[in-house]
């Protein structure tokens, strides 16, 4: 088995995970600005039967890099100990307030923070990680030499941003998608800000990147190369400018999947630049491939697994199509517990009103 | 433990050759086999075990116990036995971490028995970032334990909601002296009827 077959099934759970997850957390970065308690309310219940599984998507990317790429695995995670650490703890917090947020009313102020502060400092720590993943990982003896801070760069940071508020335009994007009323409105207003912020980051990194990694700069402007790649800024360029008109069109789909085409191609530029190598510029994706037999052990696994987790997911989302209030339509009364208008029921009740929707 | 000797055992010839070798005649190197060098700390992995196992038979007697007033009938008339049993639900955690001990000190100085020693299985993280991150998961699942209890006990305060079971069985619980299920009211596993959209 060719090592880039495990490169492209870490590359696409990497995929699916953003674009995923990236819709709620998205959510849960527009949190704080929604207008009124009753958005925020109905905010939480379009992800809240997804969220947990789109983050699958994580531990299945983290699991394949510890098996088809260790020394990825063991060379990253201390480079990027304290982020991914603060991610989690992030996912954590945020895993926490969907479970509590329902249950309490003097408090729910403070869930509302965890939450919205999840979701953000999660985006916020992914940037991190993968603008100090761009500019190396200091290593000798096929180790990691470095500091703890050594991830803290001004990519790093850029990225943060613009992962905040590319996070931001995929969740306004599914709002618009599955809400109605006063809801939807506030979505399409916020998406333009999302979007401008999304956009100007990722201009901003690929100046700078292609200004300060002379690696990155030749793969992209080199003969022919510049060739084939001068598409890709263009389309972004029209990518952004579609999702912008999109935003208050009467196609409701729209601007999410156009939201998701943008963050494709940015994945799509991150091969482009980096390509073949899994710890950027020292080990490529052959030198960091598991050995055969592990290769075998895992490649089954893999194919066994991932189409499963597909069907099921799919199978989810299947389920739960269409708009927040028809959703409540086909599931009857129990929903409206879950709302403002009935603050402060208990855990009891709440149970029961998840029964029908699982 | 500098003398490498037991002082107070009660011993059972041959079953410990059993289970571990699956023989009667097996051979198991005791501890004075592996060198001192790759020995765990041993009155840790020592009484980890016994407390591991004690528990094991308290919880197995408690069982037992119960099963016996069941078969007798007198489960819901013994408020002793029910007190024990309130008693005994930490327990099960404290076994599984007395186990965990066994597991986790028993096979220093390795990680992977044999193969891999712990010193050189260390990853290059800084200890002070292990420290915080370590001291943030302990606050975290404080946090979150406090917050399970809180509302866990709010819950349990407010007591069940009333349903039609009461009737049947004045008792909690199953009860052999209840009348056969035919003709009752299916139980509702939540213990309650929905509530209604305006409630």
């Amino acid at each position: 088995m060719d090592a880039s077959l495990f490169f492209a099934a870490a590359a696409l759970a990497i995929v699916i995970y953003v674009l995923a997850d990236g819709f709620d957390l998205g959510v849960g970065i527009l949190f704080p600005v929604a207008p009124r308690d009753e958005h925020r309310d109905l905010m939480m219940e379009s992800i809240e039967p997804i969220w947990d599984g789109n983050e699958t998507w994580l531990v299945f990317g983290g699991t394949l890099l510890f098996a088809a790429f260790p020394i990825a695995y063991y060379v990253l995670l201390p480079a990027f100990y304290l982020p991914i650490m603060l991610m989690l703890f992030a996912l954590i917090a945020r895993g926490i307030a969907f479970a509590f947020r329902s249950q309490t009313t003097r408090f729910r102020r403070v869930w509302d923070a965890v939450f919205a502060g999840g979701s953000l400092l999660a985006a916020f720590c992914q940037g991190l990680i993968l603008g100090g993943f761009i500019q190396g990982v200091p290593m000798r003896d096929g180790v990691f030499d470095g500091s703890s801070f050594h991830f803290l760069t001004f990519l790093g940071v850029l990225r943060g941003i613009g992962l905040i508020g590319g996070y931001a335009l995929l969740g306004a994007g599914w709002l618009i998608w599955r809400t109605t009323g006063s809801l939807q409105t506030f979505a399409r207003e916020v998406g333009h800000s999302a979007l401008i912020l999304a956009a100007a980051a990722m201009a901003l990194v690929s100046a700078w990147t292609a200004l300060t990694q002379e690696a990155v700069a030749s793969r992209w402007f080199d003969w022919p190369n510049i060739g084939f790649l001068a598409p890709v800024p263009i389309i972004t360029a029209i990518l952004v400018v579609a999702i912008w008109r999109s935003l208050w069109q009467p196609n409701e789909r729209l601007t999410f999947l156009l939201s998701a085409g943008l963050f494709l191609l940015g994945f799509a530029g991150l091969v482009v630049s980096l390509w073949p190598y899994i710890i950027p510029w020292k080990v490529t994706i052959w030198d960091g491939v598991t050995d055969a037999k592990s290769q075998l052990f895992v490649g089954v696994g893999v194919a066994l697994i991932m189409p499963i987790v597909l069907a099921y997911q799919a199978f989810a989302y299947w389920v739960l199509r269409g708009k927040l209030d028809e959703r409540r339509g086909i599931f009857g009364a129990p929903f409206e517990t879950r709302n403002t208008y009935s603050r402060g029921k208990s855990l009891h009740f709440s149970c029961t009103s998840l029964g029908p929707a699982l | 433990m500098d003398a490498q000797a037991n002082r107070l055992e009660v011993s059972i010839p041959r079953l410990a050759s059993l289970y571990l070798t699956h023989s009667w005649d097996g051979k198991i190197g005791g501890l004075r086999s592996v060198a001192p060098a790759d020995q765990p700390y041993v009155p840790l992995v020592f009484f980890a075990f016994r407390i591991m196992v004690g528990v094991g038979l308290i919880l197995l007697a408690i069982a037992v116990t119960g099963a016996f007033l069941r078969w007798r009938g007198r489960l819901y008339d013994a408020p002793w036995f029910q007190k024990v049993a309130m008693a005994a639900t930490p327990l099960g955690f404290v076994a599984v971490l007395a186990g965990w001990t066994v597991t986790e000190a028993g096979r220093q100085p390795f990680v992977v028995y044999g193969h891999l020693r712990t010193a050189d299985a260390v990853s290059p993280i800084s200890a002070d970032a292990v420290t915080s991150t370590l001291l943030l998961f302990f606050i975290v699942y404080n946090v979150v334990l406090l917050a399970f209890l809180w509302f866990a006990a709010r819950t349990v305060l407010k007591g069940p909601a009333r349903t039609g079971m009461t009737e049947q069985s004045p008792k909690p619980g199953l009860d052999r002296a209840a009348p056969a299920v035919g003709g009752a009211r299916p139980a509702d596993p939540y213990g309650g009827p929905l509530p209604s959209p305006g409630e």
